[in-house]
């Protein structure tokens, strides 16, 4: 049985609106287990990227419990919130979110040296990450607005596990990406997830999708069902068809 | 139509900035208003008064030792077809000194009238401005600030004290004013008879009017000596002219308003600057709707007229209120400078200088935007539309692997790279702020805290007292102040009036060796003269007359004539630049000195007013002038104006460096929001992007406060000395110190951190999933 990262209880998150206050989690309860690849599926609106943000500290729900260990990460201060997702989280953006004015490296060493403050130690770790990640060095001076998109997302991927982060949260880390560079970004995904990162994905991609192990699917703000699919090792017809089966049977 | 909501969407996306450089519009407006009113309008009130109360050009006193000479002056008057109109007053004549400022003491003549007399006159009249039910007579308008109705009013003249009540204050501009050197008081017969019968000297005070008065200077030495001439008896007193007046009555207004001037130079300088930044990140920021609206048909003046209309209609608006706003401080500064120029001003709006302020301000903004817009006219649509790009910086990247600098300090310090321009804007306030409190640091530290060196450059020296004696008691007297171990030096030093023949009425005063040895004027060239046949000059005059060192001047005195040898140049304030040293012996070849005066420094420590008591006991026959309170007493309302200086540019400074500060601060938050958004996604904390922003503004802040620093270590100097050049002064104190300068250059670095810090707290409010919703 596999360790618990996160014990999410009954999560709520409601907007203000001038037509009046809007729902969109409606008491969301679930384990996340450490190692799992979780993929978050649902229609636009549903609620998956708000959940996101709740889980990764970004956004602090209306009420409910999250708990990250001992710790209820929604009683968290401001302050204390960005020390749990400088410590505990990688962010992987849809939008890639790289600074424009940081170069590729300085882009990963502000979020390194924010842990670790030996810079040659960090510098090091950074260029043995994007170097496995097929970045070349004579592209570590680059600024991100140089390089190709497909690039981008993978220093953004450097970035976010730069810190050896328990749980990587992508936001639909494709999104903005061709299918060849979408795909490789995936198998990126799932080689360290492999190696054991937790990783929890929101994407309304079924290719994404296939990568994971554990998907949940949100409607109107609640989880309707899950799907277990086991580790990803390459794709096969299988695992197509059991997704397929329990996307179509959650009205996808 | 299409024009309003083009400019509309300027000021909705731009509001914040629009709202400061509306704010520094007023700002500059408000300086600038005030100092052309002050400028134009306050230096004429010095005409309309003459003209209002058909004053004088030349005034002429005289005792009349002989109980006969007004016929004769008459009579002399009316034959000389250069004077046009002229009163004659009978007056009682002393010199002495009354207690005046804070603490102070004003030595002067004095001039007992009837008021009755003063009345009658119709040349050079008296305006009563202030009046009680009772008291005694009237003393000028300049000592409303120290007296009021009522009050006894002291006057320690040579033949002892003489006292009455105050009954009200008049102005007059040739009698009213420490720069007059006569006060004239006018009292009810009782008490003029009282005076009189007290043993004051009768005398006459003569005001002319001149077909010309350009020549009122000129012509002054030539009166003194036909009227002199004119019956054997009179003794002349004391005189002064038009061109005299109208210079030193203003000595104080001229120094304001040249700072005024200066700050709105600084303002207006800033200002245009922001309006240019602002308007071009304006352009670049919105390069891609333009585009898309050039593509839809608009043409660049299409999107930069309305625009530039809007900035030039938000120009001409604040700027009527900044200078509406700067009525409301007139009365302050009037306040100020009436106590130095003794002269009643009315506020009144000044529709000319106002119109000026805010036409010029309305055409540098309205220039300043097209030039800003104008690039508006390169955008093609289809490059508008593309993505801009961000160019790699080599270098000044400071990559963040190989600086040793703390992660947020190196971070703060790489932003400056990433938009050099908003802090060049920075850099640029920093400078000019820098030199504005340099200027209030010198005026500090030379005037405020060091007194004595504003006192050795108008007194030339810093003694404890004057001591006036007769020639025949001078053996006497000397020889008993140099037995008292209070006396730590004294030293000869008698003033009197001579004629340069060429040049007028000239100062003269004669000092012996150790005189010239304690001399606090500056000796700019040359040397003080040291036989009977030099002269030194002050340099203002020499300059005036094509005088240097080695001609000769032909100096006359009461129709006695002597040639001397320029020896030197020195610097004083206290002649409006006329006036030179004799020695002893070079004096008296040209008069026979029948009083004297000696300045008397005393050891440290020792008690002023009991030595002055013990004077008073040992030595009856000599009159003894408490120096220090002379000195306090001249300086103090100098010393107000300059206290009201350093607050306003303080304020001033403060307000444009926050001001600017809030623009670009407000700018970088809102371009960097997503930069700031990501950073806190990562696990940066407020604290740490505030601290980044505020550290991205010291280096600039110290480059500019360096650059500033640098260029007022001695330019101040030399601009402070420009202002009071025409009162005599070449070299103005000693540059800024050092330390002040460091501790200058550290305290706006300082202040800068901390209003960055404050300004750029909003941060908080950026959220990591606010990043998400702008995509």
């Amino acid at each position: 049985m596999a360790e618990n990262l996160m014990e999410i209880k009954d999560l709520k998150r409601s907007f203000k609106l001038e037509s009046g206050e809007q729902q969109i989690l409606k008491g969301i309860s679930l384990d996340l287990k450490r190692g799992d690849f979780t993929v978050i599926m649902g229609a636009s609106g549903s609620g998956k990227s708000t959940l996101l943000y709740a889980l990764s500290g970004m956004d602090r729900p209306t009420s409910g419990q999250i708990l990250f260990g001992d710790t209820d990460i929604t009683k968290l201060s401001t302050d204390e919130m960005a020390l749990f997702r400088r410590k505990h989280c990688g962010f992987v953006f849809q939008q890639i979110c790289l600074v424009d004015s940081l170069s590729v490296m300085d882009n990963i060493l502000v979020s390194g040296l924010l842990v670790e403050k030996n810079r040659k130690k960090v510098y090091e770790k950074a260029a043995g990450l994007l170097n496995s990640v097929e970045i070349e060095e004579h592209t570590f001076k680059k600024l991100p607005s140089q390089i190709s998109g497909g690039k981008a997302q993978r220093v953004g991927i450097v970035r976010a596990l730069i810190n050896d982060p328990e749980i990587l949260f992508a936001d639909e880390p494709t999104g903005a990406l061709n299918s060849q560079t979408g795909a490789e970004v995936l198998d990126i995904f799932s080689k360290i997830n492999q190696d054991g990162q937790s990783i929890i994905m929101v994407t309304h991609d079924l290719k994404s999708a296939l990568r994971g192990n554990r998907i949940l699917y949100l409607k109107d703000g609640l989880i309707l069902d899950e799907c277990r699919l086991p580790k990803y090792e390459g794709e096969n017809e299988e695992r197509r068809k059991t997704l397929s089966g329990f996307l179509e049977k959650m009205g996808w | 139509m299409k024009g309003f909501y083009i400019a509309a969407a300027y000021f909705r996306k731009s509001k914040f900035q629009v709202i400061i450089v509306a704010l520094m519009i007023t700002l500059a407006a408000f300086v600038m208003g005030l100092a052309l009113g002050l400028a134009t309008d306050y230096t004429d009130n010095f005409n309309r008064t003459h003209e209002r109360l058909n004053a004088e050009h030349i005034t002429i006193d005289f005792a009349d030792i002989g109980n006969s000479g007004k016929d004769a002056l008459t009579e002399k008057i009316e034959a000389d077809d250069r004077i046009t109109e002229y009163g004659i007053s009978d007056v009682l004549i002393g010199n002495g000194s009354c207690p005046f400022g804070e603490n102070g003491l004003l030595i002067s003549s004095f001039l007992p009238m009837r008021f009755s007399d003063a009345e009658k006159l119709a040349v050079g009249r008296y305006e009563i401005t202030g009046e009680g039910d009772e008291g005694d007579g009237f003393i000028p308008y300049i000592f409303s600030f120290y007296y009021k109705i009522g009050d006894e009013f002291t006057v320690s003249l040579d033949s002892g004290e003489f006292s009455f009540r105050i009954k009200g204050f008049y102005n007059n501009l040739t009698t009213g004013t420490v720069n007059c050197k006569t006060v004239v008081l006018l009292l009810n017969d009782e008490t003029f008879d009282r005076f009189e019968a007290a043993g004051l000297r009768r005398g006459y005070h003569i005001g002319l009017q001149l077909a010309s008065p350009g020549e009122a200077e000129r012509l002054e030495p030539d009166m003194i000596t036909e009227l002199s001439d004119a019956a054997p008896g009179l003794v002349f007193a004391q005189s002064t002219n038009y061109v005299k007046l109208s210079k030193s009555r203003y000595i104080s207004e001229k120094v304001f308003v040249g700072i005024l001037f200066a700050a709105a130079f600084v303002v207006l300088t800033v200002l245009l600057s922001v309006i240019a930044f602002s308007l071009s990140n304006y352009v670049k920021e919105n390069m891609h709707n333009f585009g898309v609206l050039k593509a839809l048909g608009y043409e660049s003046r299409n999107l930069m007229s309305p625009i530039i209309v809007a900035m030039l209609s938000l120009s001409l608006a604040a700027a009527s209120v900044g200078c509406g706003l700067s009525y409301l401080l007139l009365p302050t500064i009037n306040t100020i400078l009436e106590e130095q120029s003794g002269i009643p001003y009315t506020i009144r709006f000044l529709l000319l200088p106002d119109a000026v302020t805010v036409g010029s301000i309305a055409l540098l903004v309205f220039l300043t935007a097209l030039l800003s817009m104008i690039k508006i006219r390169g955008i093609q649509p289809i490059t508008a539309i593309k993505p801009m790009r961000k160019e790699a910086r080599g270098i000044l990247s400071l990559p963040l692997q190989r600086t040793k600098l703390e992660l947020n300090f190196a971070l703060g310090l790489k932003a400056i790279f990433s938009d050099i321009k908003k802090y060049l804007v920075f850099l640029l306030t920093a400078c000019l702020i820098t030199i504005m409190l340099c200027v209030a640091i010198f005026c500090s530290d030379n005037i405020l805290q060091h007194s004595e060196r504003i006192f050795r450059c108008i007194f030339g020296n810093t003694s404890d007292l004057m001591v006036r004696m007769n020639t025949a008691d001078e053996d006497a007297a000397t020889g008993w102040l140099k037995e008292q171990e209070e006396v730590e030096l004294m030293f000869l030093m008698t003033q009197g009036s001579v004629c340069h023949m060429e040049g007028g009425k000239i100062d003269a005063a004669c000092r012996d060796e150790e005189g010239f040895a304690q001399c606090g004027y500056l000796l700019l060239t040359g040397s003080f003269p040291s036989s009977e046949t030099e002269l030194s000059l002050n340099y203002v005059y020499a300059e005036k007359h094509g005088l240097k060192i080695g001609d000769s001047m032909t100096l006359n005195s009461n129709g006695k004539e002597e040639t001397y040898t320029v020896s030197g140049l020195f610097q004083d304030a206290s002649f409006g630049g006329r006036n030179l040293f004799l020695t002893r012996e070079g004096y008296e070849r040209l008069t026979e000195l029948y009083s004297l005066s000696y300045m008397v420094n005393l050891k440290e420590g020792e008690d002023l007013e009991a030595f002055i008591d013990k004077i008073k006991s040992e030595l009856p026959s000599v009159g003894v002038i408490n120096y220090r309170e002379y000195m306090n007493g001249m300086s103090s309302n100098y010393i107000r104006m300059l206290n009201a200086m350093i607050v306003v540019i303080i304020i001033i400074s403060v307000l444009i460096s926050v001001l600017v500060l809030s623009i670009i601060v407000n700018m970088i938050l809102f371009n960097k929001r997503r930069e700031h958004g990501i950073l806190k996604s990562l696990g940066f904390v407020t604290s740490q992007i505030v601290f980044q922003t505020a550290v991205s503004f010291l280096p600039m802040a110290l480059l500019g406060s360096v650059i500033g620093l640098l260029i007022s270590r001695d330019g101040v100097c030399a601009l402070f000395s420009y202002f009071v050049r025409d009162i005599g002064i070449a070299s103005f104190g000693e540059s800024v110190q050092t330390v002040s300068l460091v501790l200058c250059g550290l305290g706006f670095t300082l202040f800068t951190f901390a209003v960055t810090c404050i300004l750029s707290a909003k941060v908080r409010k950026t959220v990591p999933h606010d990043l998400f919703n702008n995509e």
